[in-house]
């Protein structure tokens, strides 16, 4: 049974052995929404690692500390891998930025299609 | 339309021949007319399209231009409609975000740096006034002198420091104003100085690094006492000292020049054992320079290096 869990910004479920989270339309990602974000998947991954996919397409906007929030500096990180769905002009912008300047630390690949993002991530399955 | 004669009609008659697919100059004005005419709407819709583009388009260029001059509080407008002019209001948005941080940790970096040489300045004082402290209780002459001269040292490399927290430049400071400082500094705490012509030939903002900087201001500062201390007796006639500094083709020369006594003949600055001698050859050493010593109405210290 997936469990689905919800916030303003985000929905985020785990499903086949890979997190998912959906940014909703137009949500702004303040460190607030980022920091919720990570509980989320936290809970959902629990004492694993799993690969995350996050649909980027709604977004309107984030700020330069959920972006270094989500770059994992520092800090251990939750996943051991990170597709991003990049389709609308925010969000193309938005990820590219995010593996330019931020710099994640964990793999990181922007894709404009979903199947090609589950493709990609799917050697970091770990049962 | 009697004639095209501003630019928006060439524009618009140009856009016309496109959209109809025919050749420029073949259609007439009243086929222009009447595809207006027919098409108002479209064309009215078009052209509130366009000044909607312009006018956010002068927006994002107003926040670059207000980034340029760190102001990082501007924002672009992003809607919601998620199309490329909000792709770039973003992207405009995180570079000012990016630039603001880089710019942040550069003015801590900097406020970081210029405590540090303050307190290196004050530290090197403190030095200086301690060695000041303890030379007061000694009774013998020669080792007042010496405990003088390391005081001199200590406060020709504070005073480097003391020009680098002055200044926003912490990478060079202006050599030319410190070499005049410095000497001026040391003359006054030399017996006759008020007789002594000090003189510069100093070419204007030579600037030197850091290390540079510390090594040359010792090797001015031993020539300058020696000048001092050596080269005048209380009668001398008309005593001079003049400093003279130059660049030319990345190489800098200097030169300490008095009309006192003069070197021994038999004087080797290679074979020399005094200490400020030792000091002045080792660094100009490490500098990859060159030093020679005259002595013909007085003595004539050269060195060069490069910088």
């Amino acid at each position: 049974m997936e469990t689905e869990l919800e916030s303003k910004e985000f929905k985020t479920w785990l499903s086949d052995n890979i997190i998912y989270t959906e940014v909703k339309l137009n949500a702004i990602i303040d460190l607030e929404a980022a920091k919720n974000n990570t509980e989320m998947v936290r809970k959902l991954s629990g004492e694993k690692k799993y690969p995350l996919l996050v649909d980027l397409n709604n977004i309107k906007s984030i700020t330069k500390e959920a972006r270094d929030h989500f770059a994992m500096k520092g800090r251990e990180p939750l996943i051991n891998s990170l597709a991003m769905v990049i389709k609308s002009p925010i969000s193309r912008m938005i990820g590219n930025y995010f593996i330019n300047l931020s710099s994640p630390t964990v793999p990181t690949k922007l894709f404009n299609s979903k199947e090609k993002a589950i493709k990609w991530l799917t050697p970091y399955i770990h049962g | 339309m009697d004639s095209i004669n501003t630019t928006y009609q060439k524009e618009l008659y140009k856009l016309i021949c496109r959209i109809k697919d025919i050749p420029p100059k073949k259609i007439s004005f009243d086929e222009i007319e009447s595809f207006i005419t027919e098409n108002i709407s479209e064309i009215e819709y078009l052209i509130s399209c366009k000044e909607s583009c312009d006018e956010r388009l002068r927006e994002m260029a107003n926040v670059i231009i207000s980034y340029s001059n760190k102001d990082f509080k501007k924002k672009a407008l992003v809607s919601n409609s998620n199309n490329e002019f909000d792709g770039l209001a973003v992207g405009i948005n995180m570079l000012g975000e990016e630039l603001s941080s880089a710019n942040i940790s550069l003015h801590e970096k900097e406020t970081l740096l210029k405590e540090i040489h303050h307190r290196v300045k004050n530290n090197l004082q403190l030095v200086s006034s301690l060695i000041n402290l303890q030379s007061s209780i000694l009774k013998d002459e020669e080792a007042k002198i010496q405990f003088k001269e390391c005081q001199d040292r200590i406060k020709s490399m504070a005073l480097v420091h003391e020009k680098l927290y002055r200044t926003e430049n912490f990478a060079q400071i202006n050599f030319s104003n410190y070499a005049i400082e410095l000497v001026k500094e040391i003359s006054r705490t030399y017996p006759y100085h008020n007789k002594i012509e000090l003189k510069f030939e100093v070419e204007k903002d030579i600037f030197l690094d850091l290390d540079t900087s510390i090594s040359v201001g010792l090797i001015l500062n031993e020539l300058v006492v020696n000048s001092f201390k050596h080269a005048f007796k209380e009668d001398s006639v008309n005593p001079k000292t003049q400093v003279s500094i130059e660049e030319s083709n990345e190489q800098v020369f200097v030169q300490v020049v008095d009309n006192g006594l003069g070197v021994p003949n038999d004087f080797n600055l290679e074979n020399s054992t005094s200490l400020g001698f030792t000091i002045i050859t080792s660094l100009i050493e490490q500098l990859e320079g060159d030093v020679s010593i005259h002595s013909k109405n007085g003595t004539k210290v050269s060195f060069n290096f490069k910088k």
